[in-house]
């Protein structure tokens, strides 16, 4: 299908796609087997000017267009979702900075996260708040002129890994949600040290880490935008960073498509009826979930101002079927398709977080109900 | 279905075995790839390695729901412990019980039923393998990726096409350990870790003829008879894995705790504990009545094809909804859905693959 992508998105479209056959490609296998974090491969998406696109020009970026992100996020996905996972985990960390910080945090930070000199990462969950987001526990309590932060937050995505941490607690217990605030932390803080580091079915190359805070003191200055805003801003950083999700899942069952193609067209099954019918299903629904993206991408980029529900759909439909058609993948494959050689199982096992992160496919059909509801009650019953 | 008082007694007991002594040991399993020869050996004392060999050939004389009921309730708690199980009683001892010559029940049979050795078989839908007759023998080259039970060095069963479309079969048994076979134990694959499902690659390897079970129409006939029965024992251990993953599902609902609530009382989660346990009731009907058919010599071939695909997609469907219950930690190893869900991937591919699985329903449908 013909998406009119502008000059400069076909050129990040062969970049990445570069990147990702060259370099992530060749140590695709050893990254999952070993569960290794690709450093090296992050810091030189970042030279290669991947990590600047998530943010604005003015900051040494490139724009901060969900597009972008979209087709960088799906090209590496293609040949790799946990380094796609490892790289797009830059645009959830660095989004409540573009969007919430003040001019001096932004000039402070974004410029370094735009060259990939510092990575960032996005600290929200805990073991008693995965859905159910703002029953954190973590606390901030203020101390003169100092907060002091103590508590633990739980699958971390490029935890001990990064630099720089967007992380939410809360300021004032009573006020539930809206006691909530965001703060910037630096990895050499006081009392910032790492936890657990989880064992995975998929993505496994990503690092996931708890995140421990133990009478962790940081500068008031610290405090992103005001206290009390934290769960709104986390709420519309994830309505920016969905569709990176729904890219990556994109990715992997592009990825799994070409390579069903192939084994089939090479093991003479294209002739069989069941398997023209499973490709043409595959096909339709990559083709109407990179529509559905692109689209959402689209609205965000022109400046819509509310995409919450839009937001939702564009990462509910394509891990659906991501998931859908990894798993019909192995069924055509068999016995090969749940060997590691034809990089059919990894792609299953890596498509199943997308069903679950930034909001489990739940969450998303709960905001889009949500959305749909609020809007035919405010019409009223006529 | 009510199961006669065999069948409770056995399943009782092996219920009792799983969780006591299987369970704990199922993680490591699964993280080192290592054979549960343990595992073997106990339930090899409880009678369930001869499980449908005679009395008086050392076997335990079950029917085949004995073994399917048996087959549940390990798969439940480690599909690879049952995957073994299966192999060895239906892939490798069934085609010799019922096929084979006299020398051949007398020298595998009473050490097959009591697990001093330990059969094997070459999944059908791999071969990769060349064959050329030299005098009495048939001398094989190639390789087959996926030989269940092949870690266990013991013979093994393969079943050679000879003519289009599975019309003339080769069944005969590989000795092993011999020169010309070697094994390498695959861990390259995504489930059933434990198994030792080997790659087996064959160097001039010389098919005596006292091994040959049948060949040509009649070998044809033995592939068909030991498929159909793999069939419904695949469906049961795959009806295991969907009862296991449900199960540890709802423990957690019930415990896990978001927006005051335990999730079990959100009708999101609630829909898919519908769904999970009405493909399990489904497949669980489908199951057994194929082994009665069986049992009782009707004509079971559409009832086993139906049942396996049935169950292994239900597998699969299961346990994929078992892990977006858990959320992250349904991702994490920490818990056991995630192997559930990659033990699921393979059974649901051993044999037939599902759009054959599909073929073969049509077929006995349509006649």
């Amino acid at each position: 299908m013909e998406y009119f992508f502008s000059d400069n998105e076909k050129r990040l479209k062969q970049k990445a796609r570069a990147i990702a056959e060259k370099l992530i490609l060749p140590i695709r296998d050893e990254l999952d087997e070993k569960a290794r974090f690709p450093l090296e491969l992050v810091k030189e998406m970042g030279r290669q000017g991947l990590l600047k696109i998530f943010i604005p020009e003015e900051y040494g970026g490139s724009g901060a267009k969900i597009m972008d992100m979209c087709i960088a996020c799906e090209e590496i996905a293609r040949i790799c979702a946990g380094a796609a996972t490892a790289y797009a985990v830059g645009a959830l960390g660095s989004g409540p900075i573009v969007h919430y910080a003040n001019e001096e945090q932004r000039k402070k930070y974004l410029p370094k996260i735009a060259t990939g000199e510092l990575l960032c990462a996005f600290a929200l969950t805990e073991a008693s708040a995965g859905s159910d987001a703002a029953n954190i526990q973590t606390t901030a309590r203020k101390e003169g002129n100092y907060y002091i932060l103590n508590g633990v937050k739980q699958f971390i995505s490029n935890a001990s890994v990064s630099d720089v941490y967007t992380i939410l607690a809360s300021t004032d217990k009573s006020r539930g949600a809206r006691g909530i605030s965001a703060f910037i932390i630096e990895k050499d803080m006081t009392g910032l040290s790492y936890g657990k580091e989880e064992n995975k079915l998929g993505i496994r190359t990503s690092v996931t880490t708890e995140l421990v805070f133990e009478d962790c003191k940081i500068p008031k200055e610290n405090l992103m935008g005001r206290e009390g805003m934290g769960f709104i801003y986390t709420m519309r950083n994830f309505d920016r960073a969905r569709p990176g999700v729904g890219a990556m899942a994109l990715g992997i069952t592009q990825g799994t498509f070409e390579s069903v193609l192939d084994f089939t067209f090479k093991n003479d099954l294209l002739n069989n009826q069941y398997i023209q019918r499973s490709i043409a299903d595959m096909a339709t629904e990559i083709e109407a979930a990179r529509a559905l993206l692109y689209a959402t991408a689209r609205m965000i980029d022109s400046g819509a101002k509310a995409f919450s529900k839009e937001s939702s759909f564009a990462k509910l439909y394509p891990s659906d079927v991501a998931m859908k058609t990894t798993t019909a993948a192995i069924e055509i494959m068999g016995p090969y398709g749940v060997l590691k050689e034809y990089n059919i199982e990894k792609r299953l096992r890596d498509a199943k977080i997308t069903q679950i992160y930034e909001g489990t496919n739940q969450i998303q059909r709960a905001i889009i109900a949500l959305e749909l509801t609020r809007k035919i009650r405010k019409r009223g019953k006529g | 279905m009510e199961l006669n008082q065999e069948c409770v007694l056995l399943q009782n007991e092996l219920r009792k075995f799983t969780q006591q002594v299987i369970l704990e040991k199922v993680d490591e399993l699964d993280k080192t790839c290592s054979f549960p020869s343990d595992n073997i050996k106990q339930l090899a004392e409880m009678g369930i390695l001869g499980a449908m060999v005679p009395e008086d050939m050392g076997g335990a004389a079950l029917d085949l729901m004995g073994l399917v009921v048996s087959l549940e309730e390990i798969g439940k708690v480690c599909t690879s412990t049952a995957i073994i199980i299966a192999t060895h009683n239906v892939l490798f001892i069934n085609p010799i019980l019922k096929f084979g010559s006299d020398e051949m029940k007398k020298k595998y049979l009473p050490p097959a039923a009591t697990g001093e050795i330990i059969g094997g078989s070459a999944n059908f839908t791999t071969n990769e393998i060349t064959t050329e007759q030299q005098d009495e023998n048939v001398l094989l080259n190639g390789k087959n990726p996926f030989v269940l039970n092949a870690e266990a060095n013991g013979p093994f069963t393969m079943f050679l096409p000879t003519s289009e479309h599975k019309k003339e079969v080769s069944v005969f048994i590989v000795e092993n350990p011999s020169p010309g076979v070697k094994i390498s134990k695959n861990q390259n694959i995504i489930g059933l870790k434990a198994a030792g499902i080997s790659e087996v690659i064959f160097k001039n390897y010389s098919v005596l003829s006292n091994t040959v079970i049948r060949k040509g129409h009649e070998g044809s006939a033995v592939l068909r008879e030991t498929q159909d029965m793999a069939r419904i024992c695949f469906a049961a251990i795959a009806l295991g894995i969907a009862q296991g993953a449900t199960e540890t599902a709802i423990k957690y609902a019930k415990e896990r705790i978001q927006f005051n609530e335990t999730i079990i009382t959100f009708g999101m989660i609630r829909e898919m504990i519908a769904d999970m346990t009405t493909k399990i009731e489904a497949a669980r009907l489908l199951t057994y009545n194929a082994a009665m058919k069986y049992d009782t010599d009707k004509n079971y071939c559409r009832a086993a094809a139906i049942a396996k695909y049935f169950t292994g997609q239900a597998a699969v469907e299961i346990t994929t909804s078992a892990i977006q219950i858990l959320g992250g930690y349904g991702y994490m190893k920490d818990y056991p859905v995630e192997r559930y869900f990659r033990d699921a991937q393979v059974i649901n591919v051993l044999g037939d693959l599902p759009i054959e699985e599909k073929e073969n329903i049509v077929r006995e449908t349509i006649g």
